[in-house]
């Protein structure tokens, strides 16, 4: 094939998958008003690390909203993702929420390409066909990491697929260098990356090692190691220190009963019928290498990944299953070694022995194309862009408490549909308080606004950790010592706060009154003003804390 | 052995000369792409979002690949960059913010310039020792 019809082919698959990831989720834009296809906890938490980043430009630090206002609690979270998204928001002059989504998506598309590279090395027409299973990185359960804003895992397992690449190439010149920078990359970017990509490094090089028997490759991976330390060398000691954290955490990598996902996973069957095509590969492969085991080293690492992404089943942690996103990027060449041998057999027959090598190619590419329009047609649904931000309203409400009640105020959210997912507080920039969903409901249901309610300030975690030194770190504890029990809830008087962030809509209209309800009562009192007021929200300031709010 | 070098020395002017062609080639394609899948957006914006990326993470990315100008075709070297690019502009930013506290936004403009320049010096002082 030709190198320039080539380009167009990738160029016309890129097409295709951009289509595929952006066109439903994005609705067509590149620039919204607010977050599009944020559907859980994780998506704000980790979104607002970019963003606390993009405001602060600092990233040694924990948001101190989400930490009950302490500026010094160490930021132990891998930053690559966060680094880029801003750096891309910045640049682009897209906001930082759209910024952080695409970074994941182009990633992952980019992955799938890198793949592409590594079987074309191995057979370009099996690197041809293996882009039929492509698009369904964004079908079904596929998409879920985009949904849970999991773009550092994405991130990072797009790298580790460049990490492979790399390994498979490793004769290039200055190999060393790309290495070190790789491995320091996946450390920053995920944690759980950072393992299977030392894994995969060891086994490969070491396979290198006893083929070629030059010792180059060792001296290659020291200079690497060098890079690494040099580039990770503010980060490694949090890593350690994570690391060690890690380790007390039994359910990791402890063996027990074989347990659910706690998040939809990719199965087998979500590929239908194409499935069968890649088991095929899977046992095509093995026979090729017992056949040529020279190419062996094809195979190695994704076999690696695809056993790690099978740990749960032997009753270890179900993040492992996270890199089940990437199943359609390992599978690729399983795929296309499967729809080779079956084409290579039927060109074997008679009527077809005389199709010359580019008439073959052009029957591949069709065919490929074909296959691709045949699998988005039976199984891609758009993704939504339904968010926990719902509407405009919504954002700007949130935007306008982060941006004009000052620091250390005393805030509390009555209740709202969307804060079942915790996550959301974070997008109003301040130490918040909530009301316990349970009591509200008690009281609702009683039809009276009481005195006190079941409140806590919202807290993301409760262990931390301060930076003491270069490598020491000091663990800190957030909450009061009975937290453990409590989990921060507490009685609390409904009229000690000095603004209230109160919901005007909801999907339950006993829930529209009863907010209702309260924010009429609140403003019966002559020491409260409605501040802000839109579409969604209704903020008012209480001058007077602490003194009877509700005129009994 | 001068010849040698002077041959290199020609490779390496035309692979670029050739490069800036399917480079911008590549580009315009890219940004078609990108109109059509974001056909309600502000064109401009659009353009400019493809561009920028280009600009702070396929360049620098792609100024490294010269390592492997003689090794590798436009196209893997393209794709390859992109990642390259991503991860390299990633982690000088978060050194530099790290280790000097700049406002992210300056170290989002310098950043890419500065791994365009150590790759550019890095693939000089790898052609000029094999020379």
């Amino acid at each position: 094939m030709k190198l320039k019809s080539e380009q167009i082919y990738i160029l016309i698959i890129f097409g295709i998958l951009l289509f595929l990831g952006f066109a439903s989720l994005f609705s067509n834009k590149l620039t919204h008003d607010f977050p599009q296809g944020f559907n859980a906890n994780d998506a704000f938490y980790k979104y607002n690390r970019a963003h606390n980043l993009a405001e602060t430009s600092n990233w040694k630090n924990i948001e101190e909203y989400t930490v009950e206002g302490r500026k010094d609690l160490l930021q132990d979270d891998s930053p690559l993702a966060y680094v880029l998204t801003v750096v891309f928001s910045s640049n682009s002059k897209i906001p930082d929420f759209d910024a952080y989504q695409l970074i994941g998506i182009i990633s992952k598309i980019l992955a799938a390409f890198i793949i592409y590279m590594i079987i074309r090395k191995f057979n370009p027409k099996v690197a041809l066909i293996s882009l039929v299973i492509v698009p369904f990185i964004f079908i079904k359960n596929n998409f879920i990491s985009f949904y849970f804003g999991w773009i550092p895992i994405t991130l990072a397992a797009s790298i580790l697929i460049l990490l492979i690449w790399l390994l498979l190439n490793f004769e290039l010149k200055s190999a060393w260098l790309i290495l070190g920078i790789i491995i320091s990359s996946v450390l920053l970017t995920h944690l759980s990356e950072f393992y299977y990509a030392i894994l995969i490094t060891n086994i490969i090089l070491i396979y290198l090692l006893i083929k070629n028997k030059n010792r180059k490759i060792l001296t290659k991976t020291s200079y690497a190691l060098v890079i690494f330390i040099i580039l990770t060398f503010y980060f490694l000691p949090i890593f350690i220190n994570n690391s060690l954290s890690l380790a007390q955490d039994k359910s990791v990598v402890t063996i027990s009963a074989l347990k659910q996902p706690s998040f939809p996973i990719t199965l087998l069957s979500d590929f239908s019928f194409f499935q069968y095509f890649i088991i095929l590969g899977i046992l095509i492969s093995f026979y090729y290498c017992y056949q040529h085991k020279e190419k062996i080293i094809y195979f190695l690492p994704l076999y690696i990944l695809i056993i790690i992404s099978n740990f749960p089943l032997l009753g270890m942690h179900d993040r492992f299953y996270q890199l089940r996103y990437f199943w359609p990027i390992i599978f690729m060449i399983f795929f296309g070694l499967s729809i080779y041998y079956i084409i290579n057999l039927i060109l074997r027959l008679k009527p077809f022995k005389n199709i010359n090598d580019n008439l073959q190619n052009i029957i591949y590419i069709i065919l490929t194309l074909l296959f691709i329009i045949l699998s988005i047609n039976l199984y891609y649904t758009p993704p939504s862009p339904n968010s926990l931000v719902v509407n405009k309203d919504m954002w700007e409400g949130m935007q306008w408490v982060k941006n004009n009640i000052p620091e250390n105020k005393t805030i509390l959210i009555v209740h709202g549909d969307s804060y079942q997912q915790h996550g959301i507080f974070l997008m109003f920039g301040k130490v918040i308080h909530q009301i316990k969903d349970e009591d509200y409901y008690t009281k609702l249901n009683s039809g009276q606004i009481s005195k006190n309610y079941t409140i806590r300030k919202f807290i993301h975690g409760y262990d931390y950790y301060k930076r003491t030194g270069f490598f020491t770190f000091e663990p800190v504890k957030l909450g009061k010592p009975e937290w453990e029990q409590t989990r921060g809830w507490e009685e609390t008087n409904l009229c000690d706060f000095e603004y209230y962030v109160i919901d005007k809509p909801s999907r339950f209209p006993q829930v529209i009154n009863y907010n209702a309800k309260i924010r009429a009562t609140l403003l019966n009192n002559k020491d409260f003003t409605e501040i802000f007021s839109n579409g969604w929200y209704s903020i008012l300031k209480n001058n007077n804390p602490g003194a009877d709010c509700l005129g009994k | 052995m001068e010849n040698n070098t002077q041959n290199n020395y020609n490779n390496l002017k035309n692979q670029i000369k050739l490069d800036l062609k399917s480079f911008g080639i590549t580009t315009l394609i890219l940004i078609v792409i990108f109109i059509g899948i974001f056909y309600k957006e502000n064109i401009l914006t659009t353009i400019w979002v493809v561009l920028s990326f280009l600009l702070t993470f396929t360049i620098p990315g792609f100024i490294l690949c010269y390592l492997w100008h003689d090794q590798l075709d436009f196209l893997e070297r393209f794709i390859i960059s992109n990642m390259l690019g991503l991860i390299s502009v990633g982690i000088l930013s978060y050194n530099i913010s790290i280790y000097t506290g700049i406002n992210i936004k300056i170290i989002s403009i310098i950043t890419p310039i500065i791994v365009t320049i150590i790759s550019g010096s890095i693939v000089y002082f790898t052609e000029k020792k094999e020379r």
